[in-house]
């Protein structure tokens, strides 16, 4: 799935994905494109929340355990056989990660954002709705790449 | 284009521009490698430790360094990629500055700068 530039879902629009038991969704604005899993490259010297790097349309993106990223125990319940590639709000970083399920999209106009806690770390949801009887969490996904830095540049 | 001799440690296949490489000694001439800083590779970006007879070679710099690795694969020319910045964020052993494909292979290239090589952050 391609997400064309030009007609870019905006505003309220989610992208909905399912790991294990839990239900999120993906701000459509961050959607990159949806592939079918890859092979992955381990990679030296990184956290263990990263798996490695696939290449896709001409680049190299990191690949991560979002399960392990967002501190999610690991039940097993999935088969993965999608990816999602997703970038920050400056189109500056990119990573993808394997979804137990891939899902609608939907848009919603009600969404409650007092979920976000500001003084933790490692809340890495700016919001929630309810979408067919279950809660969905929303990623915030500048907030999931921008954690963990060790580089001292800043870039 | 930059021809890289290309090597192996541990489960990872490294690139290091061939122009920094003085000469490539076999293990058992430790000795020739006195009065040089030597370094395990695999032991700077890994926490867990390999034991020194793993060390099939090393590699010796211009600038008099070695390095110690499981193998050495060839040289080839390769095509290298910045390294995505999620991954630069997120890399804890410094000297990896790029990718590149080799073979059908990714592989990290280190830095050819002088010196030692720092171990990974913790």
């Amino acid at each position: 799935m391609e997400v064309n530039r030009e007609q870019r879902l905006t505003g309220n629009h989610f992208l909905l994905f399912r790991l294990d038991l839990h239900k999120f969704a993906v701000p459509f604005g961050h959607v990159v494109r949806v592939v079918s899993a890859k092979k992955t490259t381990p990679v030296p010297a990184v956290p263990e929340y990263i798996e490695g790097i696939i290449h896709s349309d001409g680049r190299f993106i990191p690949q991560v355990r979002m399960k392990q990223l967002l501190g999610l125990q690991d039940l097993g319940l999935g088969e993965p056989i999608h990816a999602m590639i997703v970038r920050d709000s400056k189109d500056s970083k990119h990573f993808s990660f394997l979804m137990d399920s891939k899902g609608d999209i939907v848009q919603m106009e009600e969404v409650d954002k007092d979920r976000r806690q500001e003084d933790n770390d490692k809340d890495f949801y700016s919001g929630q709705f309810i979408h067919q009887d279950e809660i969905v969490f929303i990623l915030d996904i500048d907030r999931l790449m921008s954690t963990y830095r060790v580089d001292r540049d800043g870039s | 284009m930059t021809t890289h001799l290309i090597f192996s440690a541990g489960a990872f296949v490294f690139g290091m521009d061939l122009d920094t490489v003085d000469h490539i000694e076999r293990s058992h001439s430790e000795i020739e490698l006195q009065g040089k800083f030597v370094q395990n590779f695999h032991n700077l970006f890994s926490e867990k430790e390999q034991p020194e007879n793993e060390v099939s070679c090393w590699i010796v710099k211009k600038d008099g360094n070695a390095l110690g690795v499981n193998g050495i694969l060839g040289m080839g020319e390769v095509t290298t990629y910045p390294m995505p910045a999620f991954l630069r964020q997120n890399m804890k052993f410094r000297a990896i500055t790029e990718l590149a494909e080799f073979q059908s292979t990714i592989i990290f290239l280190i830095k050819s700068g002088e010196g030692q090589y720092e171990k990974l952050q913790s």
